[in-house]
């Protein structure tokens, strides 16, 4: 294993015989990702499968997603096929089930909350991506959270967006389209 | 080592950039799916145009459920005034047009024909329909309603009282899949939790004839499970031919219809399997009826038969 001091590895959590494929980010990252953790990235997988690539010591380059991100992402994927394997050990007993459910809502609500907004949106785009199933649900479960209820300034502001609508526009899509309860709600 | 890329050719659509106003349209329609209607229409709709499309993604739309809204609350007298029913079919067809097609329930109330005559020609797969609380819903949109939505399990037109049972004859004919039908009037016997509400002329509106809308769902609903028909004047003879007519009815509500004995009750219902009845409270003084408050005189049902309050 070379250290050549700016690159990141990321050790395999399960077997040290696991295949593992490196992963490299466009702001210069490199990772070691474990073979079962790489293919839950769909985008990987179609590359090999679909396509009917051999692994072998290919580097694989990731546009679109950096150093950061990919870390987290490594880290998402590799706890929830960990909670995956003891779900599945658990299987039955209903007290051992329950018990991985908690930890794994823990770990998901810990990982979320370290999330800045920013991050949470690069997150998104780089899952998207990826096409990662169950994390992009995880997180776009998560953004719903932090905008649940909140005005159209505030999910703008969130979002970094700009209002691309006319004041006229604006004013229009509003008029047809009123809520009918505005206003009316009981008192 | 060789460094391969991945990910050039497998980009469907556009490629995600940084922007998040161009984030993938779906995943931006899966990020609104998970709010409420109502914040999604109040918080989400004008942030901008790219939302604005993602927000009348057909998937989003193929459910319109208000009844929370209306739950939460008492009725209120605003919901009856000519401008909330305007607002409420702007809605619906608003909802009508972004669902193409996939609408399949609506839940709400004081909306007329109109708006109903649109979802019945632009809601083939519409299996729910409660429309609670229409005066301005007809036999007319109701024809045209029967004719198109022919998936149609689960209709309630409870509190429309310009809908006749000819309209049931018509969904019993067209519609082979109505399990739930729910036809509930307004408290006449204590109309004063409506009273300020509900206006006057629309209160003493309430439909006479329990009979012949009975005689239409025993003819016309052979598949019925599910049945309401609160405060309705039928009489024993009447039920006997809902029960005769539904031989699959599970569940009868038939609170506040005092024109019934215990007696009809049970004759009626002796052909009905596993059936369960709510049944009006007999003895009750008129001058205090209403429905959950005097439940235990139940008690009295069976001996005291007393046919007092036929009206």
């Amino acid at each position: 294993m070379a250290d050549d001091g700016v690159n990141t590895k990321v050790e395999a959590v399960s077997k040290a015989t696991t295949e593992t494929i490196e992963l490299r980010t466009e702001d210069g990252g490199v990772f070691d990702v474990d073979k079962p953790v790489a293919m839950e990235f769909l985008i990987l997988k179609s590359f090999y499968e679909d396509e009917g690539r051999v692994f072998d010591k290919t580097s694989i380059r990731l546009p679109n997603v950096k150093q950061l991100e990919l870390s987290k992402v490594i880290e998402y994927c590799t706890r929830a096929l960990e909670f995956g394997a003891k779900s599945a050990a658990a299987a039955g007993d209903k007290d051992a089930e329950r018990m991985v459910r908690q930890e794994r809502e823990g770990f998901e609500a810990e990982f979320v909350d370290e999330l800045s907004n920013e991050m949470l949106k690069e997150l998104i785009l780089a899952v998207n991506f990826l096409d990662i199933k169950e994390m992009l649900d995880f997180l776009i479960r998560s953004v719903a959270n932090r905008i649940r209820n909140r005005s159209v300034a505030y999910v703008r502001q969130f979002f970094d967006i700009e209002n691309d609508f006319t004041p006229q526009e604006e004013d229009q899509i509003h008029q047809e389209n009123a809520w009918a309860f505005e206003g009316v709600d009981a008192d | 080592m060789d460094t391969e890329d991945v990910g050039a050719e497998t980009d469907s659509g556009t490629r995600p950039g940084p922007d998040w106003a161009e984030l993938t349209h779906e995943c931006l329609a899966n990020i609104l799916s998970r709010l409420t209607l109502e914040h999604r229409w109040r918080g989400t709709m004008l942030v901008c145009k790219s939302w604005f499309q993602a927000f009348k993604d057909p998937c989003l739309h193929s459910s319109f459920d208000l009844e929370p809204h209306f739950d939460s609350a008492a009725d209120s007298a605003r919901w009856w005034a000519p401008d909330f029913e305007r607002k409420m079919d702007s809605m619906l067809q608003s909802i009508v047009v972004w669902s193409d097609g996939s609408l399949s329930e609506i839940r709400t109330r004081h909306c007329s024909d109109p708006s109903l005559l649109f979802v019945a020609e632009r809601c083939p797969n519409l299996e729910v329909l409660s429309i609670k609380s229409c005066p301005n819903v007809t036999d007319r949109s109701m024809a045209n309603i029967a004719f198109h939505c022919t998936k149609l399990r689960e209709l309630d037109i409870s509190y429309c009282y310009e809908i006749s049972h000819a309209s049931l004859v018509r969904i019993g004919s067209n519609c082979p899949n109505l399990k739930v039908l729910k036809r509930n009037l307004m408290n006449w016997l204590d109309p004063s939790q409506h009273v300020g509400v509900v206006p006057d002329e629309y209160l003493n509106a309430c439909p006479q004839d329990g009979d012949s809308e009975a005689a239409a769902i025993g003819k016309s609903l052979p598949y019925l499970e599910h049945l309401e028909i609160q405060f309705s004047k039928l009489s024993g003879r009447g039920l006997a031919w809902i029960c005769e007519g539904c031989p699959n009815l599970k569940y009868l509500d038939l609170s506040g219809c005092m024109n019934l004995t215990g007696r009809d009750i049970a004759s009626a219902s002796l052909g009905l399997k596993d059936v369960e009845i709510k049944k009006p409270n007999f003895y009750i003084p008129r001058s205090v009826f209403h429905t959950e408050r005097y439940d235990h005189w139940r008690l009295y049902d069976e001996r005291f038969q007393t046919d007092v309050f036929q009206i």
